[in-house]
């Protein structure tokens, strides 16, 4: 990131903000909508997490570490919008079967139906741990550094987290239940 | 049964899918309300620029109050019969605390004392300590929620009911907000969660009584409680909730604070406690 851009938009220069804005928008939306799995909740979550970029940037001590510090207003962000989720109405949006054959035929859509399930059960805050890891490819470290926890705490919600998937893969692989004949 | 590297691969891949453009409307939305938002200036002082300039601070200070007693010397306001407060027949300004009006929806918040929106059953104020945001949805449910990780709040919810059982959106029949005893006799009833027995709690002229709610860690199911007008509320699996419930003139009016004690630190806990502990009531 141009950490110039960065000073300038301390100092209110709402010109190199949107510059910045410009810059990091589609990364910022792209985690959101992996963490959320709602297109309308990641909008209003990389809304959120833009004008709080702008409000609080006066308060980032080093501009250099303006992209951990994005990435942890924006992980706040959608835990603010996954509470909403939670307060008003479940807003499921499963994927249908034509929207689950698009990938690039490295996962079955019976996979990726399990897995939207299976992400969906866990909490905002491992989505985000799954997501900044294997999404964004960041160590965990640099997870742990960005959404302010220890890096035990990360990597104890990344395992926690896996698992989860992973039971979710596991319970496609059964074979179903037989009928009992009466 | 999937292997750990073949659980990872497909998670990544199945990641790789997905939006990578934020819609160009959002920004245009974001850029314009810039000019009317206002950026919080630095509030924290580098320790070690503090040390470096004390004795220049010291200096600043020292001449600044003498500017400030010449000042009140040249209004007459420092003269030796007023010296040791006001006359007996002066009237003493007593200072008012400010009280601002919740803000509706998720809002950041400036720490103070806080008043809840018109429509809510009854006056309350409490005071907000730094970094914490609203989170008011509708007038019967209004409150103030920690920003990290959705881990805690304190909510004012005039509530109405409880659910048939916390994986069922059905609410009991007849409801449970008739009374004191009926609703929080149905909180102890949700299935899978551990309630304290009910404890009496004063607040100002109100009685009312409190209960320690705890959810269940591994629940097979979304869980939700109680509901308010338009709204049943959910909790995070192990959620603490203490509540505490009044009646105000035959409606019930429930203070809550909710905290995840496996997300928030100690202190973070004692910050709910306090501003639980600051709520002031009346009908």
């Amino acid at each position: 990131m141009d950490t110039d851009l960065v000073t300038r938009a301390q100092r209110g220069d709402e010109e190199a903000f949107a510059s910045l804005a410009v810059a990091v928008g589609d990364r910022l939306h792209a985690v959101a909508h992996r963490i959320l799995r709602d297109l309308d909740l990641a909008e209003d979550a990389t809304q959120q997490a833009l004008l709080a970029i702008w409000r609080d940037l006066p308060q980032l001590r080093d501009p250099a570490r303006f992209d951990a510090w994005s990435y942890r207003l924006l992980v706040r962000a959608c835990y603010a919008e996954g509470r909403k989720e939670r307060r008003w109405t479940p807003n499921l949006h499963l994927l249908s079967s034509d929207e689950a054959m698009q990938g690039d035929g490295s996962t079955t859509v019976i996979d990726r139906d399990q897995l939207e399930r299976g992400f969906r059960r866990l909490s905002i805050e491992h989505r985000a741990v799954v997501v900044l890891h294997h999404y964004l490819d960041w160590p965990l470290e640099r997870v742990a550094d960005a959404l302010g926890i220890p890096a035990g705490t990360a990597r104890s919600r990344l395992h926690h987290a896996m698992r989860g998937l992973r039971a979710a893969l596991d319970a496609d692989a059964r074979p179903p239940a037989r009928e009992v004949a009466q | 049964m999937s292997s750990d590297r073949e659980t990872t691969r497909i998670v990544r891949s199945w990641l790789d899918d997905g939006v990578t453009q934020l819609p160009d409307r959002v920004l245009d939305a974001v850029l314009d309300q810039v000019p009317a938002t206002p950026q919080r200036r630095v509030t924290w002082w580098p320790v070690r620029q503090a040390r470096a300039t004390n004795t220049t601070l010291a200096v600043a200070l020292a001449g600044a109050a003498v500017i400030v007693v010449i000042t009140l010397i040249g209004f007459g306001l420092l003269s030796e019969d007023r010296v040791g407060g006001p006359g007996a027949d002066e009237a003493t300004p007593s200072p008012t605390p400010r009280t601002t009006e919740l803000p509706n929806g998720l809002v950041p918040l400036d720490p103070g004392r806080y008043t809840l929106r018109p429509g809510f059953p009854a006056d309350v104020t409490f005071d907000v300590p730094d970094g914490w945001d609203a989170c008011a949805f509708s007038e019967f449910e209004q409150g103030v929620c920690s920003p990290l990780e959705d881990a805690g709040g304190v909510g004012f919810l005039a509530v109405e009911n409880v659910v048939v059982h916390p994986c069922d959106t059905r609410l009991i029949d007849p409801p449970a907000g008739r009374s004191i005893d009926a609703f929080l006799s149905a909180v102890a009833n949700l299935s899978g969660f551990s309630v304290t027995e009910p404890v009496d709690v004063t607040r100002g002229d109100l009685t009312g009584q409190q209960v320690i709610v705890t959810a269940p860690t591994d629940p097979p199911c979304r869980l939700l409680t109680w509901s308010v007008p338009g709204r049943t509320n959910g909790v995070h699996a192990g959620e603490v909730n203490v509540v505490e419930v009044f009646d105000v003139g035959g409606r019930l009016v429930a203070i809550i604070g909710a905290y995840r004690p496996s997300v928030l630190s100690d202190e973070e806990i004692a910050e709910i406690r306090g501003i639980m502990e600051s709520v002031e009531i009346r009908p």
